[in-house]
């Protein structure tokens, strides 16, 4: 097999550039400069240490384990070195012991799978793979949507009006077709041209696939998106919201432009969904259509989708924003109380899923300067009442909220709104926030959350608030959507959402204002605080859903490739090739007059069928060579020849001709019908004839 | 259920290191890529997938296309080949160059032991065989692979020709020791010369001479280098009686026993039989065959002996010649026990394709990393021990290296 065996020289040269390349990106933000270059020669002389031992016959195994043998020579010098260095300035002997460290493994490393690579060829395939990651180390900075990373990167192709994406999307292809270099043998001008069609068939599939999307967030069992992806066996974070124990950076998963001031609060609340009938031991989204109507539930498609709200204006002042959601939602949200939403032009098909205004409502005035006013309005038909009320059977609910109300103030006994204080401070003083807690997911979760030792996240809460409001007769039912700190995030117009600020909270009913925000912050915690989000993501991502990547980079010039105009001209010209080319088939195969021309007619009809004179080989070999196909080649060959050579007489041309067509005659005969259409749409057979 | 297996694994067009990069590109594509929001990774799993998909396509395409090529083919195989010796069959396949990624491969699974190169010629690929071993065969089984230049993807078949082909041992070089060694005046008479003697008594000098018999008088007169050619046996009693025995790695002795057989070095009322056949061969060319055939009888070598005798006159078997495998084995005691039966006066020649005294065992460390050298002939360490062995017998051993026709 051809292909098998030792690599070629210069194939092993490729190989180890492209392996030391691939080490020197895996290692330099990581080692000293000592340290990588002892890396990238160990690199090197390893391969071609590699490469002359390929030939001799080798105990592979052994020699895996004196390449391990020889990694940890180097861990054990540096060892020492650091221990009996003392005498050594310390600077010389933290590059000396980088160098023996990163040396000694490149070595030892390269030298094994060198060797088993040429053993066995599916090693190869860990070559490739350790260049391509190699590379996506030195990018891996972007993931998690942080297109604003690496700077170096997305700051030139915003300052070239080009989106990062694709420029890392070719940094991929890249890496991959000159990884698949490892994967060859020997090195021909076919390879390569394989190559570089691999290439281009990996831009073709960008061109037509689709960018990678990050997974919707999964509902965890009391109906909370967000945090279920993240399921690292070391992150033990299970629903709720605001974790920031992962060593991942959050996913941003849409962006809100504000186009009006930012309220004057703690958190934004982006309402997706609510909560409101009560099955068994549960809350669950009403499908009726009787309730909840106030919750915008399908996508504006074409018109915009409005709900007639049932919050009174003066208290509440409108806000829009625009959203641009980064995943994929199987239900809309929007800032407070979302009252229009309203298509919107996609900015960035490529990076936004959708797109879409929100008119909404956001209360103004705090929940405590509400006291006085009673919860349920006195309106409501009795099933509305029953239906916000609802709660498990289980007295437990009702003695417990008893308890609470019991305790307020003597001045307010019997005020809604002060019996639903009581319960939110109850639960915010007695209550422990921990994402710990999993055993809280299964039958009757709320009951074991708030009869036992109150430990959970904001869904156990909400749901445990809920059920305490409505055992007082209030109206009550839980939120969910995303949770926003305004501290932590910058200054911009754009809100960054990500997917761990994923939340639930309760929402009472206070008559006359409509639905409150009743969010419950427990004092107690085992969750660090949140950090604060990158600003230049946040902005740079407002920007993008803005059309405006360069941000303030406006001064430079954007790039504007004119693909349409090059599509144009490309396909203008190759119409033009092919038109041309065939022109000068059909003209060629006209063939009359002179017997060079009847005779290169012919041997046009061969190199269409792929049959042309090879270089090197005579008329008469490439005669006989087809004589099997068309008899009549061969003395017309000859005729030919005597011709060309100055027996030139009538009779002689005359037989050129009429052994011309018997050659034309036995070939159509002698060759499948598909051939012959092959044949005749070849517009370049002709260049083959020689 | 392991022919199925070898038979689904050469049609199965995917390798290990296709599935490996296909899981790896399928991970990053459909798993990694969604959930970190990767875009480098994703679209180089991409071109790793279009890589895989692209040349198993193309393999499977190129193998049924060569498969109808080379069902029309002749099987192109000459009557006999020589070990050794590479000869181009004329047998020729397409070579897929056009197909870009496509190498193709050829081998023989029947006969085994065969070396097939394909050399380019006329745009296509020329077979090119180098047979190790003899032996006869009734048909032949090419196993025509078609694989890409990445080593992912591979698709092989087989196709079947029913052939008369013989595979003849190559024979040994005849060195100027052997030419010097026919003409003493040994129980050997010199073939070229008359039955009776030539009365030829010096010669020119050849290399390998002994300098002893250089005439150095008749150099200071002439300036003509001449040697003194030793004195012919007054009475000469041709040995033409001879016996082949087969063993493991007899191929050189194969070969030994070819020269002597074909150069007449045994006289030309040549009486020869090798194990396998009974009736003595009269001719080289059925001596020939005789040792082509006695590739079946490795593991019953010397077995035939007597009765090999039996057809011989036993006024004509009073010495002989017998050319045995460098390995020993079985066959040693069945020799010295037919040389004492028939009270022969034998000499043993044995064929070694390998020279000069077997390389010292290799250093602890040298064996820990390096395997044994397997080109070296297996017979080196274990002559020595033979040649004494059958000396002990009083037999007269030569040993034959066949590439160079040195004797020791």
């Amino acid at each position: 097999m051809s292909t098998l065996g030792r690599d070629s020289g210069r194939v092993t040269v490729l190989k180890a550039l492209l392996l030391s390349a691939s080490v020197l990106l895996a290692l330099w933000s990581i080692a000293t400069p000592p340290g990588l270059l002892a890396a990238v020669a160990g690199t090197l002389f390893a391969t071609f240490l590699a490469h002359r031992l390929e030939a001799a016959r080798l105990r592979i195994l052994n020699w895996v384990v004196l390449g391990v043998g020889i990694a940890l020579t180097g861990q054990l010098a540096a060892r020492l070195l650091s221990a009996f260095g003392s005498f050594l300035p310390p600077w010389f002997t933290l590059m000396f012991a980088d160098a023996l460290v990163l040396g000694f493994t490149c070595f030892g490393f390269f030298l094994a799978l060198r060797l088993c690579s040429s053993r066995w060829r599916a090693f190869s395939v860990v070559e490739l793979a350790l260049v391509v990651f190699s590379v996506a180390h030195a990018f891996a900075d972007h993931r998690h949507m942080r297109i604003h990373q690496p700077r170096f990167l997305s700051d030139w192709a915003w300052s070239h009006g080009v989106e990062p994406e694709p420029v890392l999307a070719v940094l991929g292809v890249t890496a991959m077709a000159l990884s698949a270099l490892l994967l060859l043998r020997v090195s021909r001008a076919r390879r390569l041209v394989s190559m570089a069609l691999l290439f281009l068939g990996g831009i073709l599939v960008l061109l037509v696939g689709e960018p990678p999307r990050l997974d919707v967030p999964k509902e965890d069992e009391l109906g909370v998106r967000g945090n279920e992806n993240k399921d690292d066996k070391d992150n033990k974070n299970k629903g709720g919201s605001n974790s920031n124990k992962s060593n991942k950076p959050p996913e941003p998963i849409a962006v809100a432009v504000l186009h009006d001031d930012l309220p004057d609060s703690d958190a934004l609340y982006f309402r997706q969904a609510v909560r409101s009938k009560l099955v068994g031991d549960r809350l669950v989204e009403d499908g009726s259509g009787a309730f909840d109507t106030d919750v915008p539930t399908r996508f504006p498609a074409g018109s915009p989708v409005q709900v007639t709200l049932t919050q009174a204006a003066e208290f509440h002042r409108r806000l829009r924003t625009s959203m641009y959601l980064l995943v994929d939602h199987a239900q809309l949200f929007g800032v407070g109380f979302p009252e229009e939403i309203a298509p919107l032009s996609n900015p960035n098909p490529r990076r936004f899923v959708a797109a879409y205004d929100v008119n909404s409502l956001f209360l103004t005035r705090p929940v405590e300067r509400m006291l006085g006013r009673s919860s349920m309005p006195p309106e409501w038909p009795e099933e509305q009442r029953a239906h916000y009320t609802a709660i498990p059977p289980d007295p437990r609910y009702t003695e417990l909220s008893e308890r609470i109300v019991r305790d307020v103030d003597p001045r307010f006994v019997g005020d809604d709104i002060m019996k639903a204080l009581a319960i939110k401070q109850y639960l915010e003083k007695e209550g422990f926030y921990s994402l710990e807690e999993k055993t809280l997911v299964g039958d009757d979760p709320v009951a074991q959350f708030l009869f036992g030792d109150l430990r959970g996240y904001c869904v156990h809460f909400a749901h445990a608030a809920v059920f305490l409001l409505r055992s007082q007769g209030l109206p009550a039912r839980v939120a969910i959507g995303y949770g926003v700190q305004t501290q932590q995030r910058g200054a911009g117009s754009a809100v960054l959402i990500f997917a761990n600020e994923a939340h639930a909270w309760p929402e009472l009913y206070v008559d006359g204002v409509g639905w409150v925000t009743f969010d419950i912050m427990p004092e107690h915690s085992d969750e660090p605080p949140a950090p604060h989000v990158d600003q230049d993501l946040e902005s740079a991502l407002g920007e993008l859903a803005r059309k405006d990547p360069a941000g303030t980079l406006e001064d430079t010039a954007p790039l504007v490739i004119p693909w349409e105009l090059i599509g144009f001209i490309t396909v203008t010209l190759a119409g033009l090739a092919l038109a041309g080319a065939f022109v000068v088939k059909f003209w060629r195969r006209l063939g009359r007059g002179s017997h060079r021309l009847v005779y290169r007619s012919v041997l046009d009809v061969f190199s269409d069928l792929g049959q042309a004179r090879h270089p090197g080989e005579s008329r008469e070999r490439h005669a006989h060579r087809l004589a099997e196909r068309a008899p009549s080649f061969v003395p017309l060959t000859s005729a030919h020849l005597r011709l060309t050579l100055g027996h030139d007489d009538p009779e002689s041309r005359a037989q050129v001709e009429a052994l011309a067509k018997a050659t034309r005659a036995e070939l159509r005969a002698r060759t499948s019908l598909l051939a012959r259409i092959g044949g005749l749409f070849n517009p370049v057979g002709w260049w083959f004839t020689r | 259920m392991r022919r199925l297996f070898d038979r689904l694994r050469r049609v199965f067009p995917l390798r290990a290191g296709a599935l490996i990069l296909l899981a790896a590109a399928a991970a990053l594509v459909f798993l990694w890529a969604p959930k970190e929001a990767d875009f480098l990774l994703y679209p180089a799993g991409l071109v790793a997938l279009l890589l895989v998909v692209v040349c198993t396509v193309l393999v499977v395409l190129g193998t049924w296309s060569l498969r109808r090529t080379v069902k029309a083919l002749a099987v192109s195989v000459p009557e006999r080949l020589e070990t050794t010796r590479p000869t181009g069959t004329g047998f020729r396949i397409p070579s897929l160059s056009r197909w870009l990624v496509l190498d193709v491969g050829l081998s023989w699974v029947e006969p085994l032991g065969l070396e097939v190169r394909l050399e380019p010629l006329d745009g296509q690929l020329a077979e090119v065989v180098t047979a190790k071993e003899r032996g006869r065969y009734t048909r032949i089984v090419r196993r025509f692979t078609v694989e890409d230049v990445f080593g992912l993807t591979r698709s092989s078949f087989d196709v079947e020709w029913t052939v008369a082909l013989a595979i003849t041992p190559a024979s040994a070089k005849q060195g100027a020791q052997l030419a010097a060694g026919r003409s003493q005046g040994e129980t050997l008479a010199n073939p070229a010369g008359r039955a009776e003697g030539d009365l030829v008594e010096m010669r020119q000098y050849a290399y390998g001479d002994s300098m002893r018999h250089v005439l150095w008088k008749v150099y200071a007169r002439s300036r003509k280098l001449l040697v003194r050619m030793p004195e012919r046996a007054l009475a000469p009693g041709p040995i033409s009686v001879a016996f082949f025995v087969a063993g493991v790695d007899d191929e050189a002795s194969a070969g030994a026993a070819r020269l002597y057989v074909e150069a007449g070095l045994l006289g030309a009322d040549l009486l020869f039989t090798a194990d396998g056949s009974v009736v003595p061969a009269r001719s080289a060319r059925d001596a020939v065959e005789q040792l082509v055939d006695s590739a079946t009888q490795r593991g019953r070598g010397g077995e035939a002996l007597d009765a090999a005798a039996a057809q011989i006159d036993p006024g004509r078997l009073t010495s002989c010649v017998l050319f045995v495998p460098p390995v020993d084995g079985a066959w040693r005691e069945r020799v010295v026990g037919f040389v004492r039966k028939h009270s022969l006066s034998a000499s043993v020649i044995i064929g070694v394709d390998e020279v000069g005294e077997a390389p010292a065992p290799p250093s602890r460390l040298n064996s820990f990393l390096f395997q044994p050298d397997a080109t070296l002939d297996t017979a080196r360490p274990s002559l020595k021990a033979l040649r004494a062995a059958l000396e002990a017998e009083g037999l007269p051993v030569k040993v034959l290296h066949r590439t160079t026709g040195q004797i020791s």
